[in-house]
């Protein structure tokens, strides 16, 4: 710590900081615009100004580093008479047309100018015109308004790690270009929206649907991916709660979690809140046609037709699946009402279909470390995690610390775009890829003079280098991500990254898809525990279970079976043929009026309070910012409202925080071990056999995400076709371009074929999620392919 | 003492620095610098293992200043460059060739004339240095330069002079030659250390500064061709020799590009502190006898000073200071009286706005304005008021940037209002057109 004088008194700061930095740390505002604390320093726009004594010129405070006993001054006639001249050039060319700009009353060029420029200008010439950008669906651009301050092209290069944007021509003709016009292909492009000090860039969904100071902010977590972004809702209509719309989504800062950006599905989703296919009254299924039905007669219906099986056939006959949406308190209700009613068959597990291991694992999945911690790391190991895509946040962590000498390795099932280089990776189906880590594990053992437990084949050339890789670094984090975790063989990946954890004493944790699929495990929607986290004897039926052993009823909350669950051609046909099937849902399809008996309108996030649990294990709540659209409840108080139907005892909760406090005693969290058993043998692994890799694309990862219009504008073609390697397609006699058939038992879809080297042999890749692979056969399992006669 | 130093291997007289001549006696060629004395001071410090700080102790004694236009000391300069640590990668030395600013045309001339000498002041000054690598960047535009030292560095590696093991020594020099592509600004320093990277060539800002975090952020001294093709025939000739050529504050001789309204425009390597009127002299004359209006005497980016306190003034650093300008890169602009010094004020003040990189708000912005006064002024549109408009734009853009184009853009404008204000206020009242053709 250094002692430097600004504006007249004296400060203590860190040495080596910058004046802006010790500035700000003490609460004394100097203006600037390219300079932002996540990038950067730029040093451009020369609006930080500041006088320092014994210098002749005006410094920027952005770049100019503090020395003991230096004077400071950012309010002397020097200093206002630099900024205002900043000022004054800044704005010669730029329009002054701020009652028609997007970004007016949030613009901190407007702000500025009020405190530090001048009223009048100098200045009378023609000004500057710039042609539009097209960036694509989710930026809208106004170039003329750009100011060159360069904070999209640093966050595009630095956290977003694609380098999309840059500087072309110079001088007054210097503007911000993609060089080749072409869409933004990051998906955090959203963030560059809120960097830019200007309207320049601003968010195509939200544009001009009001003013920033007629919104009301509300705080909020993402509903999307399992970090728990901390985010605001921006709603509008001060006053009347029942006229009250989300109008747009921005960042709340986190420094723990998110720091300052959300991933464009955090930030766009909000648009499928007002989908035509939202449910707005309940509705029952009488012979086949469906009527809209008060909520009284709705849940009496539940209670009589569910009631009736139940007394007939016990609560055996019940299965219960609740989606990632599905709060805290509506999880612990649905599987206090699913035990209560005597089933024990209730699962969120939603992209999981290997449970061999359940009873040794975490009572709920882990990061194993916390995610700020992967800011310091040596050595990062993925296994399995499409990261860009599915948790696109942590890549602003990544991107950077690149260039600090972290270095990543992998082993996927397929060559992911990542937006960071990767030191090492191995890539390989998901047989091929089980032989590698256990490879990779008995490497390692040798090396460390252990005794090796599994014995495995011969290491790649890629295997030897991780593991030299992880055997030469101190800090490591091993991550299995969610294509991992949806894998037949996740039980054995699981037990050997925990070894390969301890071996080279790195933490291990997982980052499983959906953005409370923590929470409800800890609360026990899950078969082979109870909400106070007692492992069960005898464990209920798990997802894949319930459709092998098909029950007579299900009640589904929050999820559509045909796009979000990993056997979906098997679901949809085990609840054709059920008795009674409820959802809860926000939203209908075509494929729910088909197997559903009875639909209840749910509340979406924004519209229902609750809490999340992220994969660090915080939990964090949040409050509806609107009424329920239509008929709408938030789920808890329809399940709670059920209970009281089916005549239930202990369901007499009068509140959200009743619920939640009820939660808080049952749910003990306890810092349980996991003792994951050790892989001996490899399970027989079938060669010669294609599998289907199904990834969900990023927009079509839920419900919600995919109704949100402009985001499935960003669909790529690569993103809705199959996709297989060059030596695959001329094994099958196929070409970039050809209609395939795709086939999994009796289920079979139709799709184009993309030849794409970035999939392994024997792999094809059909995503999840799609509206053409709704309802199809069983992800990450055999396929057979042919060309479509058509 | 005409074009003893970096033009030592061509005639006398500059008449007969026709490209006929010239590439009759292919001076560029390894032969005909050897025949000068080329390489014999290279190695003498190969044989004898010459301390490197007795190098930079001799240039600190000959007064030898950067000849690029602000006039550094080159030894205290080189003496900045951190020693070598161990496991701290390269250090660069980076020869500045882009010779850019308009009016000078010296070093064109000693890369695609004497390269051999160039490429001699480069080991010694890696040597001096503890560099491995060197590299020369030369503007995009100096096709034959670029040519004419390739063929250069191949025949100085082929004699031994240049790679690895110089001379069966233990000392391994790698020497580059690269090139721009072609701006203006690429000429700055840090600017051109971008463009040697591969990027766009935006100046970086300062703190920190190359030597220290150069060139791939590695320790960089960065020194202008005439100033590293000095070094061999200071360090022949010896440091007293040199600095008694010149001035006691501006040691030695120095190459002024005379260009303009004389009879023989050139390049002449004279000794610093020769006064104006004899390289006048030397250059022929004013064109048709007639009377000299103002000179430019640094380069476009320097003030101007008029014809009259011009002839009083001698050729040195403190000298032209002391006349209201600066040396700068010796880029002499002779103006007579035909001259219209609005259009002269006005075609700079274009060429600023055309090359201003664009990254700093005052430059990018102010240039454009500055120009579009000046045209107004000299079309005849402008009020009076345009003129202080014009002199407040220009002290704003000074000082306030981060590299020092905006003191190229604002320097001319103020020497131009301070001196011949008269002609701009004419051509307000007037319309365009004040100075008789």
């Amino acid at each position: 710590m250094i002692d430097i004088q600004i504006n007249g008194q004296t400060y203590q700061v860190l040495e080596g900081a910058s004046i802006i930095e010790a500035a700000d740390e003490h609460g004394i505002y100097i203006p600037r615009f390219c300079y932002h604390k996540k990038l950067s320093v730029a040093a451009n726009c020369r609006m930080c100004l500041v006088e320092v004594a014994n210098m002749k010129k005006p410094m920027p405070a952005c770049s100019t580093p503090v020395s003991p006993d230096m004077v400071i001054f950012t309010q002397s006639e020097k200093a206002l008479e630099a900024q205002r001249s900043v000022m004054e050039f800044l704005l010669i060319n730029h329009p002054l047309d701020c009652p028609v700009c997007d970004q007016g009353g949030a613009c901190e060029l407007q702000d500025l100018s009020i405190g530090f420029g001048c009223s009048e200008s100098d200045f009378g010439g023609d000004k500057r015109a710039v042609d539009k950008l097209e960036l694509g669906p989710l930026l809208q651009t106004y170039m003329t308004r750009c100011i060159q301050c360069t904070r999209c092209i640093r966050f595009s290069r630095e956290l977003g790690g694609l380098s999309e944007l840059g500087m072309i021509d110079r001088g007054g003709g210097e503007k911000v270009s993609t060089y080749v016009e072409r869409d933004l292909q990051s998906e955090l492009s959203g963030n560059m929206i809120d960097v830019c000090p200007v309207g320049a860039l601003t968010a195509k969904p939200s544009r001009f649907a009001g003013r920033s100071w007629e919104y009301v902010e509300h705080e909020g977590v993402a509903a999307h991916d399992c970090l728990g972004s901390n985010m605001y809702w921006h709603s509008s209509q001060h006053d009347n709660v029942e006229t009250r719309e989300v109008m747009r989504v921005v960042p709340k800062e986190n420094e723990s979690i998110n720091e300052c950006w959300i991933s464009d599905r955090d930030r766009f989703s909000f648009e499928g809140l007002t989908h035509e296919s939202r449910l707005l009254s309940p509705m029952v299924k009488h012979n086949g046609t469906w009527k809209e039905a008060s909520w009284e007669a709705a849940l009496s219906e539940c209670a009589d037709k569910l009631g009736s099986l139940i007394d007939s056939n016990g609560g055996d006959c019940l299965g219960v699946l609740a989606g990632p949406q599905t709060t805290m308190e509506e999880g612990f209700l649905l599987q206090k009402l699913t035990r209560a009613l005597g089933s024990k068959h209730i699962d969120s597990r939603l992209r999981e279909q290997d449970f061999s291991d359940q009873a040794c694992r975490l009572p709920s999945p882990r990061l194993g470390c916390q995610i700020a911690d992967l800011d310091s790391l040596d050595t990062l190991f993925f296994f399995g995690c499409d990261v860009r895509t599915q948790h696109p946040v942590l890549t602003t962590r990544i991107n950077p610390s690149i260039e600090e000498g972290l270095s990543v390795c992998a082993m996927n099932p397929m060559d992911y775009a990542y937006t960071f280089p990767l030191t090492e990776q191995v890539v390989a189906g998901p047989s091929a890829l089980l032989q590698q880590l256990a490879a990779l594990v008995a490497l390692v053992a040798k090396e460390k003079g252990e005794s090796a437990v599994i014995s495995a084949e011969k290491p790649s050339a890629q295997t030897q280098a991780i593991a030299k890789r992880l055997l030469n670094s101190e800090k490591i984090a091993l991550l299995m991500g969610e294509h991992a975790l949806a894998s037949t063989h996740a039980s054995a990946f699981r037990s050997l990254l925990s070894q390969l954890a301890t071996l080279v004493g790195a933490s291990f944790g997982e980052l499983p898809y959906g953005a409370n699929t923590v929470g409800l495990q800890y609360v026990g929607c899950v078969p082979h525990r109870q909400a106070d986290g007692m492992a069960l004897a005898e464990p209920g039926l798990d997802i894949v279970g319930m459709m092998e052993q098909p029950r007579r009823a299900y009640v589904l909350c929050q999820l559509e079976p045909e796009s979000d669950v990993l056997q979906a051609a098997k679901t949809l046909k085990t609840l054709d043929e059920a008795a009674l099937v409820i959802c809860l849902t926000a939203f209908e399809s075509d494929a729910m009026r088909q197997y559903a008996d009875i639909m209840l309108p749910v509340a979406p996030p924004s519209e229902t309070s609750g809490q999340f649990m992220n994969i660090e294990g915080s939990i964090q709540s949040f409050q509806a910012v609107t009424v329920p659209h239509g008929d709408a409840r938030p789920a808890w108080k329809v399940l709670r409202v059920l209970a009281n139907f089916l005549k239930l005892d202990h369901f007499e909760y009068r509140s959200l925080e009743a619920v939640r406090n009820d939660l808080s005693v049952v749910c003990e969290s306890e810092d349980s071990v996991c003792e994951l058993p050790i892989l001996k043998t490899l399970p027989s692994l079938k060669e010669n056999e294609l599998i289907r890799l199904a990834p969900w694309p990023m927009v079509r990862s839920d419900a919600l995400v995919r109704r949100a219009s402009s985001l499935q504008k960003t669909l790529r073609a690569e993103q809705v076709s199959a996709l297989v390697n060059a030596a695959v397609a001329s094994t099958h006699g196929l070409s970039d371009g050809s209609q395939v058939k795709a086939r999994q038992g009796d289920s079979e879809i139709e799709i184009t074929l993309r030849v794409d080297d970035r999939i392994p042999d024997q792999c094809v890749m059909i995503p999840s999620g799609l509206s053409i692979s709704a309802g199809f056969g069983s992800a990450e399992q055999a396929v057979t392919l042919e060309k479509s006669n058509a | 003492m005409l074009n003893e130093v970096c033009y030592r291997v061509m005639p006398k007289d500059i008449s007969s620095w026709d490209d006929e001549t010239l590439s009759k006696e292919k001076t560029w060629t390894l032969e005909a610098y050897r025949a000068v004395g080329g390489y014999q001071v290279w190695e003498k410090i190969i044989r004898e293992k010459t301390p490197p700080m007795d190098i930079i102790a001799q240039l600190k004694q000959s007064v030898l200043r950067g000849r690029g236009g602000a006039g550094f000391p080159t030894g205290l300069k080189w003496s900045f460059m951190p020693p070598q640590l161990p496991g701290k990668g390269e250090k660069y030395v980076l020869c500045n060739s882009d010779e850019s600013e308009p009016g000078t045309c010296k070093d064109r001339f000693i890369l695609s004339n004497n390269p051999h000498q160039l490429l001699e002041g480069m080991l010694i000054a890696c040597y001096a240095m503890g560099a491995k690598v060197g590299y020369n960047l030369m503007r995009g535009e100096f096709w034959l330069p670029f040519n004419r030292c390739e063929e250069a560095l191949r025949e100085a590696t082929e004699a031994g002079y240049v790679g690895a093991n110089i001379l069966g020594s233990d000392v391994s020099i790698a020497l580059h030659n690269a090139a721009t592509l072609g701006a203006y600004i690429c000429g700055e320093e840090t600017a051109l250390m971008n463009a040697l990277e591969g990027k766009r060539p935006n100046p970086r800002f300062k703190p920190p500064f190359p030597a220290n975090f150069g060139l791939w952020g590695q320790p960089t001294t960065i020194n202008n061709t005439e100033t590293i093709a000095s070094v061999p025939v200071i360090l022949q000739r010896g440091a007293d020799w040199f600095a008694g050529a010149g001035t006691e504050k501006s040691g030695g001789t120095k190459i002024f590009c005379v260009s303009g309204h004389v009879n023989k425009p050139g390049n002449y390597e004279i000794a610093l502190g020769t006064p104006f009127s004899e390289l006048l002299e030397m250059a022929g004359g004013m064109r048709n006898g007639a009377k000299l209006k103002a000179v430019i005497p640094g380069g476009s980016s320097m003030p101007v000073i008029p014809g009259d306190v011009m002839m009083k003034t001698n050729l040195d650093y403190e000298g032209v200071m002391q006349s209201g300008s600066m040396l700068g890169s010796g880029g002499m602009i002779i103006m007579d009286e035909s001259t219209c010094m609005v259009a002269v004020a006005r075609r700079l003040s274009r060429f600023y706005m055309h090359e201003s990189c664009g990254q700093c708000t005052p430059c990018r912005e102010g240039s454009g304005w500055v120009y579009r006064l000046m045209c107004a002024i000299e079309e005849g549109r402008a009020e009076m008021s345009d003129i202080d408009r014009l002199r407040r734009v220009a002290k704003q853009i000074e000082g306030r940037t981060i590299c020092v184009f905006g003191e190229a853009i604002a320097w001319p404008v103020e020497g131009f209002l301070k001196h011949f204000r008269h002609e701009f206020e004419a051509c307000i009242k007037q319309g365009p057109r004040t100075v008789k053709r």
